[in-house]
């Protein structure tokens, strides 16, 4: 009996020392897109689209399919960031660019998706577009960052993806970088 | 005078009206429409009779999706507009080059769509590739080059599309641009 006695009193002691479980905090795709808006230093939210340079569309749907222009880097302050990425350029520079320009792939699947993230049913592709010279040693961390955010954002479930990197001489308009993101709707 | 002058406006009025709206509509065009529209452009880019020469096909289909593998920009000589912009060509024959390889794709959709244009249902991404070196960046000439010309033959229900663009320093055959299109069959 006193065996028993010691040895629930054991298990209690043992449960009360055991670290209470941090609360589980849902957040949605919007709360996790502001998130990394606020981070790039976007203070009122998604920007708008900057004009295209052309007779072409930032989207285009077809079915459930969505087909986005190769996004650029466009700054909270309305500029692009452009010049060709060297073996001088600090590997914060090109991650910048790299996440901006998820941002305006993203903005361009949100608006093609009804202006709402949350009704896009998952990726096909994402394609990560440098102008990195051969042997520049950041491209695959960009690549990585680049897969991170859009998970962040999205969800490991819908922001699943496969990946490609293109290295591309020069760009449109002496852009740094470029995200192409095909997804489809739900 | 003014009398007939008023009259001739009037009645011009009433002729471009209805003309400027159908232009600005979304519709789809007919096949004699749009093979006319194609015509017109093989006529300007120097091709006997407005016709395409035989072509293999640079396709795959899958269901009602066309996706037309990296095209060569065939001159009506028969010979692939070559060389490196701005080592060996320069912006403006790369806008040849481009409205050549947009005709060739153009064809290939056309072969596609057993050889019914009016058959396909749109032009979701123009992929534009050109050989050149890295400080050289205006590829907007080039890209509009064939953008335009897909509205101008389909319009803009089935041709207003996405794109991407980018540069290579070196290119199989020498070969100065090259384009690769995902469309849909109706």
């Amino acid at each position: 009996m006193i065996r028993k006695i010691f040895f629930i009193l054991l298990i209690s002691l043992l449960a009360s020392c055991a670290e209470p479980e941090a609360p589980v905090v849902e957040t949605t795709i919007d709360d996790r897109l502001n998130a990394e808006l606020l981070r790039l230093g976007f203070t009122d939210g998604m920007p708008e689209l900057p004009p295209v340079f052309g007779p072409y569309e930032p989207s285009v749907v077809v079915d459930k399919e969505i087909y986005i222009t190769a996004s650029a880097p466009y700054t909270p302050e309305g500029t692009w960031i452009t010049g060709l990425v060297t073996h001088d350029t600090p590997a914060e520079h090109m991650l910048y660019a790299a996440e901006l320009s998820v941002i305006q792939a993203l903005n361009r699947i949100r608006l093609a998706a009804g202006g709402d993230l949350n009704n896009i049913g998952g990726l096909h592709h994402v394609v990560v577009m440098t102008t990195a010279p051969e042997g520049y040693p950041h491209v695959e961390m960009v690549a990585q960052a680049t897969s991170e955010m859009i998970i962040r954002v999205l969800g490991p479930e819908v922001g699943a993806h496969s990946r490609s990197i293109l290295r591309s001489i020069s760009l449109p308009v002496n852009m740094t970088h470029e995200t192409e993101i095909r997804a489809y709707l739900k | 005078m003014i009398k007939y002058f008023l009259k001739t406006i009037m009645t011009l009025a009433l002729i471009l009206g209805p003309v400027s709206v159908w232009a600005q509509s979304d519709d789809y065009r007919d096949q004699a429409t749009i093979d006319a529209a194609f015509k017109a452009e093989l006529v300007i880019l120097g091709f006997e009779n407005g016709e395409y020469p035989d072509a293999a096909p640079k396709f795959e289909v899958t269901d009602n999706f066309i996706h037309v593998k990296s095209v060569s920009a065939l001159k009506p000589d028969g010979t692939i507009a070559q060389g490196q912009v701005t080592v060996d060509v320069t912006t403006e024959d790369v806008v040849h080059a481009s409205a050549l390889a947009c005709a060739a794709t153009i064809n290939q959709l056309k072969i596609a769509a057993s050889g019914d244009l009016s058959r396909i249902r749109k032009v979701a991404n123009i992929r534009y590739t050109t050989f050149t070196v890295a400080d050289w960046w205006d590829y907007i000439p080039g890209s509009n080059s064939c953008s335009e010309m897909i509205l101008r033959v389909f319009g803009k229900s089935a041709g207003a599309h996405t794109r991407h663009a980018e540069g290579h320093g070196t290119s199989e055959g020498n070969e100065t641009y090259r384009i690769e299109m995902l469309a849909y069959l109706k």
